[in-house]
């Protein structure tokens, strides 16, 4: 990859064309972003700072805008097959809009070269348990804890190969302190910050891996609007990148969101892993000025 | 085993916000949309003629087109390009506002107190960081 293909270079490509690539690579984030469950900013930020060479505080403008897109676009699709648990997510909002202004708010005092570094740290550590726990589709043996059943958030999904599947919610509190941080890395990164989402739910909460992916999706939207505010009135959502980052993000989400329910959710997190650590690697290495 | 089953109104509801969503995500494409198609055509972002991408997506980029949302609309009414696609944004942040307003009214209908103190909450969080806090 071309590292500053169109940074502030002596020969920057013609306006079209700027708007055309950026519109092709947020096309590409927004259909692996979808299938990962995670909004597309995973992928977009590290390809417009590290690839294009975008001062990082507008990749964030951009990406946080493109992911309230990816997330409505794709959750639309989703509360329609069922998928979405609508009162977790609603419920859990709660800990991820606060996150996510505390993180925002946060993000105006922090230095590029940090920001990549927490960026890689995030991903890396993201990856973990994804490798840990490949192969479980349905967890087996969940009960409600004492929050799910007084705000009853057991539910049933419609899975393709399975038929109905009836499920229950543990350690909400513990999800809800995943929330919290999944927000505040939403809000300081620019990403949907779908990996904490789904982990929080998965991992916390023991949901089922198409229950976790679909509601986070779900919940991603009202997480970056809580910090797109903040970074629109401050200047960071710049017209000529947040517009065709924002169409090619939703429009690479729309064919996504038609692969995911053909796939199985084994090959789904597989997938994935690879990729990220790629990334977690390259933008670790930003962060202590390896590369520039 | 099927632990709880749907009522009428959440399936309603779970249509309201399919529809929201698509409405909010649809209007603002379009605008985004006519936005960059007017700037290509004229080669102006309404707030000064445009020479290079660099420009564009310099340090003190921002400071040329209006963040407030009176001086967007102005900027809209004029045919300003940038304006129109600012307005688009605006229209993405404010579809999970919308989507959160709606949900308020679907635990109201349900006589779910403590859901609609959850997303009451959830609403006025981001009003708050939307009008306040930048």
């Amino acid at each position: 990859m071309a590292a500053h293909a169109f940074g502030l270079v002596s020969d920057p490509l013609p306006i079209a064309g700027f708007l055309f690539v950026m519109f092709a690579t947020s096309f590409a984030a927004g259909v692996v972003g979808s299938l990962a469950g995670l909004g597309g900013g995973v992928f977009l930020v590290p390809l417009l700072t590290v690839g294009f060479g975008l001062d990082i505080h507008y990749a964030v403008g951009a990406s946080i805008v493109s992911v309230i897109a990816t997330s409505s676009g794709a959750a639309a699709a989703y509360v329609r097959d069922r998928m979405t648990n609508l009162r977790i997510g609603m419920f859990l909002e709660l800990a991820t809009t606060t996150g996510a202004i505390t993180g925002a708010l946060v993000a105006a005092f922090v230095r590029p070269q940090t920001l990549f570094l927490i960026f890689g740290v995030v991903l890396a550590l993201s990856v973990l348990p994804l490798v840990r726990q490949i192969g479980e589709e349905l967890p087996q043996g969940v009960r409600d804890d004492a929050w799910a059943s007084r705000l009853r958030l057991a539910g049933t999904y419609p899975d393709r190969r399975l038929g109905p599947v009836a499920y229950q919610v543990a350690r909400v509190p513990v999800g809800l302190a995943m929330m919290w941080i999944a927000g505040l890395i939403s809000g300081l990164l620019g990403i949907g910050s779908g990996v904490f989402k789904v982990l929080a739910m998965d991992v916390g909460m023991r949901l089922p891996m198409k229950v976790s992916t679909t509601t986070s999706n779900f919940m991603i939207g009202v997480t970056a609007a809580a910090s797109a505010g903040i970074y629109f009135g401050r200047g960071d959502v710049l017209p000529v990148i947040a517009a065709p980052v924002a169409l090619g993000v939703l429009s690479g989400a729309a064919i996504g969101t038609r692969l995911l329910v053909r796939m199985r959710n084994t090959t789904l997190r597989a997938l994935f892993v690879p990729i990220l650590l790629l990334i977690a690697v390259e933008m670790i290495l930003r962060g202590f000025g390896v590369r520039t | 085993m099927i632990a709880r089953t749907r009522t009428y109104i959440e399936r309603r509801f779970e249509i309201l916000i399919a529809t929201l969503l698509l409405g909010g995500v649809g209007i603002s494409a379009a605008l985004l949309v006519a936005g960059v198609a007017l700037f290509l055509a004229t080669g102006s972002s309404g707030y000064g003629d445009v020479t290079s991408v660099n420009a564009l997506i310099g340090p003190d980029a921002a400071a040329a087109y209006p963040h407030s949302f009176g001086a967007i609309l102005r900027g809209v009414v004029e045919l300003r390009s940038f304006a129109i696609v600012e307005l688009g944004v605006v229209v993405l942040i404010a579809t999970p506002v919308v989507r959160v307003a709606a949900s308020v009214l679907l635990f109201f209908a349900e006589k779910d107190q403590v859901f609609v103190a959850v997303t009451v909450a959830v609403l006025v969080l981001l009003l708050v960081s939307i009008f306040l806090l930048h």
